[in-house]
């Protein structure tokens, strides 16, 4: 087990944001798409091919170390690609098609690989502004990306803990 | 042929539950959808709650862990715990999404609303149980169990009950906001209560009554169904009510509507339901004539678009 991680970047980082980019604009893996049947997929392509909302990703409590909190990661989408990934303050995460919230605690289970969906059904993350109704018309893309977003490594206190472990040994 | 029928209601109703497990499920469902049309004010629900409440705890799974063990297969099994699990989590859901509608509405929906939380909690109890006595699912606290159970629940449970979720955060904001209140009452009273959780009820009760399986289960999740009964017809009482009172909030079950239904495309597991003796084509039916029962039978008619979206309803059971 990897006790420092350097090479990781910090949460809600400018690196860790591109990376979040990458990785939600790319989606997942041949092998992780192996895992659902085909048409929950076309779903997920069919909502994306033309989405043009934009996320901010909240932590209220990013530990100071780390230049404290509320941290506001904002997702910019563009005709289903992930154009931009920023780091940004309250006010232009304000004007996100949706914000989303979850504590530094719940920010920590989902980067340690906790189910994306199931943190939406117990408000672990949670819409806090943006129609329910529209946002729900594309929650499969969401929690997929949500999950990708996970899967990105990252540092989440001063110790330098490494949040998944499995992708510190690639 | 009416007093054979308003018997067969009066068996359903009046039932211990030692008794239920000699009635059939489509004579409740029946029972259902008799008194949609009529649909009963909230004292007599909750007058009807107390003479029906029955006791979780007097079921007796020991026949039903046997039966599991030495008398389905194993294809079997794993389609009773898919379809099942979303029930079992279903359930949990329901209870704690509950209590901040009753913070609205008239007195006497209070009263009956603090009928139907006692009701998903107990219903959370029959599946805190079964999956522990029957299928054997480890843990020592109810959270427990359900973490045991997750895996078994489809990914696309997240949009009728994540939708739930996220529907009663903005009636916290707000509980008497009649428009979120009829959105609620969309996805709760008619789409998980009116036709998810019939279907499933229906699918999984004929397959115990044809096979002979699982007794105490049979039991309990009749009497789930005659629980429901009382629910399905208060939601939709809530929901005409509100129509009534502002012809507007039509619009709000419609937008309900076609985001549950724009879920619905998405399937992440096939369900083999032919081992629980269900085609896909039969369960589509069954669930499309649910909810179409419910629409037509309180008045609450469709545009065509989301006519349409009906037709093309896909047998999701987890998802929505």
């Amino acid at each position: 087990m990897p006790t420092t991680t350097t090479s990781a970047p910090a949460l809600f980082s400018p690196e860790w944001a591109e990376a979040v980019r990458d990785a939600v604009d790319r989606g997942p893996s041949d092998e992780l798409r192996a895992e659902k049947l085909p048409t929950y997929w076309e779903w997920i392509d069919e909502v994306r091919a033309g989405y043009d909302d934009s996320w901010a990703l909240v932590d209220p409590d990013l530990p100071a170390e780390f230049g404290g909190g509320p941290a506001h990661l904002l997702l910019q989408w563009e005709r289903g690609r992930c154009t931009r990934a920023a780091i940004v303050g309250p006010e232009e995460a304000a004007g996100a098609t949706y914000v989303l919230r979850a504590t530094h605690e719940a920010w920590r289970e989902l980067l340690d690989g906790a189910d994306a969906g199931r943190m939406l059904i117990y408000r672990r993350v949670r819409l806090e502004r943006g129609d329910v109704l529209q946002f729900f018309r594309g929650v499969y893309f969401v929690v997929e990306a949500l999950a990708a977003l996970g899967r990105v490594p990252a540092r989440l206190d001063e110790v330098g803990r490494l949040t998944d472990d499995r992708q510190a040994y690639q | 042929m009416v007093t054979r029928q308003e018997t067969v209601q009066e068996r359903v109703a009046n039932s211990t539950l030692a008794q239920i497990r000699d009635v059939d499920i489509d004579d409740v469902l029946d029972y259902l959808h008799a008194d949609l049309k009529k649909l009963p004010d909230y004292l007599d629900l909750y007058r009807r709650y107390l003479r029906q409440r029955w006791d979780v705890y007097e079921l007796d799974f020991d026949q039903d862990a046997i039966d599991w063990r030495t008398r389905m297969s194993a294809e079997e099994r794993a389609a009773f715990v898919a379809i099942s699990s979303g029930f079992h989590h279903g359930e949990r859901q329901v209870e704690v999404e509950l209590p901040v509608f009753m913070l609205g509405g008239s007195e006497e929906s209070k009263i009956y609303m603090s009928s139907q939380i006692e009701d998903e909690a107990r219903h959370t109890i029959f599946f805190d149980r079964f999956y522990r006595e029957v299928v054997a699912l480890p843990g020592t606290g109810i959270q427990d169990v359900l973490d045991a159970s997750y895996p078994h629940v489809s990914e696309t449970f997240v949009g009728p009950f994540g939708l739930l979720a996220h529907q009663a955060d903005e009636l916290r904001r707000d509980p008497e906001d009649p428009a979120a209140r009829v959105r609620y009452g969309t996805t709760y009273f008619l789409w998980i209560e009116g036709v998810l959780a019939l279907s499933v009820m229906k699918i999984t009760l004929s397959y115990c009554r044809t096979r002979k399986l699982l007794p105490a289960y049979y039991s309990g999740f009749t009497a789930t169904c005659r629980d429901e009964a009382r629910h399905v017809q208060g939601g939709m009482r809530i929901l005409r009510d509100a129509v009534q009172s502002d012809p507007a909030m039509l619009h709000e079950i419609h937008e309900t509507l076609r985001t549950i239904l724009r879920m619905n495309g998405a399937v992440s597991r096939r369900l083999a339901l032919e081992s629980l003796g269900w085609t896909p084509e039969e369960v589509r039916r069954l669930m499309i004539r649910q909810l179409t029962m419910k629409l037509s039978d309180v008045g609450i008619d469709l545009p065509p678009d989301l006519r349409e979206q009906i037709d093309r309803l896909q047998p999701e059971l987890a998802g929505g």
